[in-house]
């Protein structure tokens, strides 16, 4: 069977380094007592310590994996490792007819995406009074607990904030349990971000600043929602923290298109695994955010792939600004894969800053793409620069920088970042058109904790 | 002053009894915060959405600054080799957990006339220049070559001190421990210059790194290494390091204290094949003590005048015993095995490791296998001498290989000699470092035997936990050897 995944592609499904280490140690053809492949799954037997051997089957078709060992990672060591085997010598692989226990478990994948595709095309009967009632109750909900926030944001500032360092966990847990309560868990989750400010960091004011105004206008904004557009009302409802419906965002108007991943964030809150994936669209030009949240022990629906191309039909979630979050109605993944649009020079980035904070003042990331920059050591941190002698402060860790210069020998590069106020984040870079990605392993306390805030 | 200054330092102080004074705004955002004045309810909302307007206001008019003063890196210098494949490259990172794997991949690579690609150079080179990896000086050597230009480039970027800054002043400037590992390496590659090199800091050096640079020398000893030893036992301030040189000295052949040991004991000692050994007595002199042999024997059972000869004795080699038993030093190694001089206190083995005689190792180990007790001896021989010997089918507590018999080369054990290897190893309950010596001997067993530990490992059920271990660490490595010796085969490069 065709296999487009090259190794670097499979280790990026890994949860963690120690998955890669052991995955490599197991993609030997010794590990493998039975080596068998169809037209649609690859599946094997792996020794392990027991008495029975492994049962391992990967799903060809959208790279989904299952084990009968009793590890709780996910992929487990002995998928990636029969996924590499696979990738690097497929001529160890017999063709064969697939055994019960891998047809059961094919045929119950393709079931449950039946199921799912039916779930969403039966338009459920809704109770449109009921829902108007609860959404009533829940709106009256949100407005007692902003209330609360802000008697408690203005006795906050009228103290000072000059305290708060010390007893941060405090002030901002027992408050954003309340709006958790307040079924606000939008504003739960920005508070639990200024819970993680550095505070041992110079920017700590000015952040902490930044954080609490937004966190009031966005309070403001919410009492303000009847004076606002259709577009702003759904944007500041998600800031909130209303869900909109999986099934609605799928019945609205996609975008097809290819959709390149440029790089994917990981995060663990309370035992979710989430994964935000950046995508950018070919012809369109757009960006969006896709995730993907996987509760301990179970399969992640998506498996996107930094670097490659997934083409299909992307129903992007109302709001406002220049990177909404969206789900793919349906993708497949492409052999081939493209280099996106940059902006030519740092000035013409910063405008495309501006713009993107014009179109929307709470966005916390702002994806940018930008081409012929170099970066330089400029004293303990590390500065971005262009052809017209421009410079722009950039967040990277040492590890990251040494691999630019190994990859590129200082010639000038492009590049994706993630742009949050005046910090430039480095995500993964191109150079000679070959797309780069450091894994969040590698530059963990440089994402920011905003994360939990655009969920 | 940035425009969001005034409103930080009162949220910080606080609004209870500090005022906040908007001013110095620009004129758009002025009339915005005049506005939200008008609206606001009090002082804190007023300031809260003042705040949130400066912020995004500051955030709109953000450009990139002038780059003065920052200096664009010089690139890279070209590469004059062409890189490896991605799968041969990708070799080379998938190997940075092992510990010797590695360096015997280096190898294999070597004069293959192409270079890694620079994506996978970082951590290979980090752990050349870590200070915890024993083999770092060697992994350096040899990623002078297979790192390129850009390795090179690279290193200077990474903050490493390379070998072209440490020729000027390691030897220096290095720790103790550091300069010890310098010597030792350049003692393997060239002697002399080790010795030249000692040679300079010598008397600066306080007794105890004294000390500890002599043993280095053990490394590769010769006659050129005389003079300085000599003068070292005649004239050091430390009688340690006096004592050091004297053993060192023993150590050479063709060496004046070994002449003289063979000049003192011929006569004193005769062999006569039906009436065993006889001993002529010999006084003890000051030339014996200053050659640091005692007069008396700590083992009562021993005469002293015995004693003498023994010391003698363990110190001449095979060729005066070739001498003794009038015959070639072959036939006298046999022979001196079977019939040693003062036979129940003779260290039969003293000598032949005394001078790291291989020949000597190889004709007592064929003549009485039971010395394999004696690892050393064992590491003294080359594979092909190994296959020679009729090893015994059982031997107990064999739980882990000495490092002596493994060798530097990655030479491939003969099937005999590894059969037994195994055999002794796969009969044990535990093993020490059972993956680590995996990884070692895998480099080190042919791949025909590949079979008996795939027996064993089926019997897991059986096994103990570092048995499975062993076996499944040993099949995991020898697939990866052939992996590199596929990948770097000449043929396929």
């Amino acid at each position: 069977m065709a296999f487009n995944l090259t190794e670097d592609k499979i280790l990026q499904l890994a949860p963690d380094d120690s998955s890669v280490k052991a995955a490599k140690g197991l993609a030997t053809l010794g590990k493998w007592t039975l080596r068998e492949y169809s037209g649609r799954a690859v599946w094997g037997h792996c020794q392990g310590s027991g008495k029975n051997p492994y049962q391992t089957v990967i799903d060809l078709r959208d790279i989904a994996f299952k084990c009968s060992c009793p590890s709780r990672k996910f992929p487990c060591k002995h998928g990636l490792g029969l996924l590499l085997l696979y990738a690097r010598q497929p001529d160890l692989f017999n063709q064969a007819e697939e055994p019960d226990w891998v047809k059961s478990w094919l045929t119950k994948r393709t079931e449950k995406t039946e199921k799912k595709e039916l779930k969403v095309k039966s338009d459920t009967q809704v109770d449109e009074s009921a829902q108007a009632k609860r959404q009533e109750k829940r709106h009256r909900k949100v407005l007692a607990g902003i209330s609360d926030l802000e008697i408690w944001m203005k006795d906050l500032l009228r103290n000072g904030f000059l305290n708060v360092p010390e007893r941060a966990y405090i002030i901002f847990d027992n408050m954003a349990r309340r709006m958790v309560d307040a079924q606000a868990p939008g504003l739960a989750g920005r508070l639990r971000a200024m819970q993680e400010i550095d505070f041992g960091s110079e920017s700590w004011k000015s952040d902490l600043t930044e954080g609490m105004a937004r966190l009031y206008l966005l309070v403001q904004s919410y009492r303000n929602i009847d004076s606002l557009s259709a577009d702003w009302v759904e944007e500041i409802r998600t800031q909130i923290g209303y869900p909109q419906s999986k099934e609605k965002v799928l019945e609205g108007k996609a975008v097809t298109d290819c959709w390149l991943v440029l790089h994917r964030q990981s995060r663990k809150i309370s035992d979710i695994a989430t994964d935000i994936y950046w995508l950018y669209g070919k012809d369109s030009g757009l960006f969006a955010r896709y995730l993907s949240f996987t509760v301990a022990g179970s399969i992640p629906a998506d498996n996107l792939i930094p670097g490659c191309v997934y083409e299909g039909g992307l129903c992007f979630y109302n709001g406002t600004g220049i990177c909404r979050r969206a789900l793919f109605r349906e993708s497949v993944l492409l052999e081939s894969t493209f280099v996106p649009d940059f902006c030519r020079d740092l000035k013409e980035a910063a405008a495309a800053v501006r713009r993107a904070m014009a179109s929307n003042p709470f966005s916390e990331e702002i994806p940018l793409l930008i081409s012929d920059v170099t970066i330089v050591r400029n004293g303990k941190g590390y500065s971005m620069l262009d052809n017209s002698r421009h410079a722009v402060t950039v967040d990277l860790p040492e590890e990251t920088y040494i691999d630019i210069l190994a990859i590129t020998g200082g010639q000038p590069f492009a590049l994706f970042l993630l742009v949050n106020g005046d910090r430039w984040k480095l995500k993964s870079i191109w150079f000679n058109r070959e797309y780069h990605d450091w894994k969040d392993e590698n530059n963990r306390i440089y994402h920011t904790d905003s994360i939990a805030r655009n969920l | 002053m940035k425009i969001t200054e005034s409103i930080i330092q009162t949220a910080l102080l606080g609004t209870f009894d500090h005022k906040f004074v908007p001013d110095d705004f620009p004129k758009s955002l002025q009339s915005l915060v005049d506005r939200i004045r008008e609206k606001s309810e009090d002082t804190e909302s007023f300031i809260y959405m003042t705040a949130a307007s400066a912020f995004a206001y500051a955030r709109a008019g953000y450009e990139a600054v002038e780059a003065e003063g920052f200096f664009p890196l010089q690139t890279a210098p070209d590469e004059k080799l062409p890189y490896f494949d991605k799968e041969r490259s990708r070799l080379f990172s998938r190997l940075q957990d092992t510990r010797h794997m590695l360096v015997y991949a280096y190898r294999k690579a070597q004069d293959s006339g192409k270079i890694i690609s620079p994506e996978y150079l970082q951590p290979l080179l980090r752990r050349a220049y870590d200070h915890g990896n024993p083999s770092r000086l060697e992994e350096r050597h040899l990623l002078k070559t297979l790192a390129g230009n850009r390795g090179a480039w690279l290193i200077r970027h990474m903050g490493i001190v390379t070998e072209e800054d440490e020729e000027s002043n390691s030897w220096d400037t290095a720790p103790h421990a550091e300069r010890r590992a310098i010597l030792s390496m350049l003692r393997q590659q060239d002697p002399a210059a080790a010795l030249n090199v000692l040679r300079k800091d010598w008397k600066g050096e306080p007794a105890n790194h004294r000390n500890e640079f002599l043993v280095c020398l053990r490394t590769n000893i010769g006659k050129s290494d005389e003079s300085f030893l000599q003068e070292v036992m005649e004239s050091d301030r430390s009688s340690v390091v006096r004592e050091t040189a004297c053993k060192l000295l023993g150590m050479i052949p063709d060496s004046e204290m070994v002449t003289e040991c063979c000049r003192l004991l011929r006569g004193h000692i005769r062999y006569n094949r039906f009436t065993g050994w006889s001993y002529n007595a010999m006084a003890y002199t000051p030339e014996m003590k200053s050659m640091g042999l005692s007069e008396v024997s700590s083992n009562k059972k021993e005469s002293d005048s015995e004693f003498i000869l023994r010391q003698l004795s363990e110190r001449v080699p095979l060729s005066f015993w070739s001498e003794v038993f009038g015959c070639e030093c072959e036939k006298a190694a046999r022979k001196f095995v079977r019939h040693p001089p003062f036979k129940k206190f003779m260290i039969v083995e003293n000598p032949i490791l005394n001078f790291s005689d291989r020949l000597w190792a190889f004709h007592t180990l064929k003549e009485d296998p039971s010395y394999l007790r004696i690892p050393q001896l064992v590491g003294l021989l080359v594979p092909s001498q190994r296959e020679e010997i009729c090893w015994p089918d059982k031997v107990t507590n064999f739980d882990h290989i000495p490092d002596s018999w493994y060798g530097n080369d990655f030479e491939t054990w003969g099937p005999k000699f590894s059969s037994s290897v195994l055999s002794w190893l796969l009969r044990q309950d535990f093993l020490y470092s059972a993956a680590q010596m995996a990884e070692q001997l895998a480099l080190h067993i042919p791949s025909g035997l590949r079979s008996v530990i795939e027996t064993k490992a089926a019997t897991s059920g059986t096994a103990t936990p570092s048995m499975i271990e062993f076996c499944s660490k040993m099949l995991e490595f020898m697939d990866l050897k052939s992996e590199i010796d596929t990948l770097f085969n000449d043929n396929n490069i």
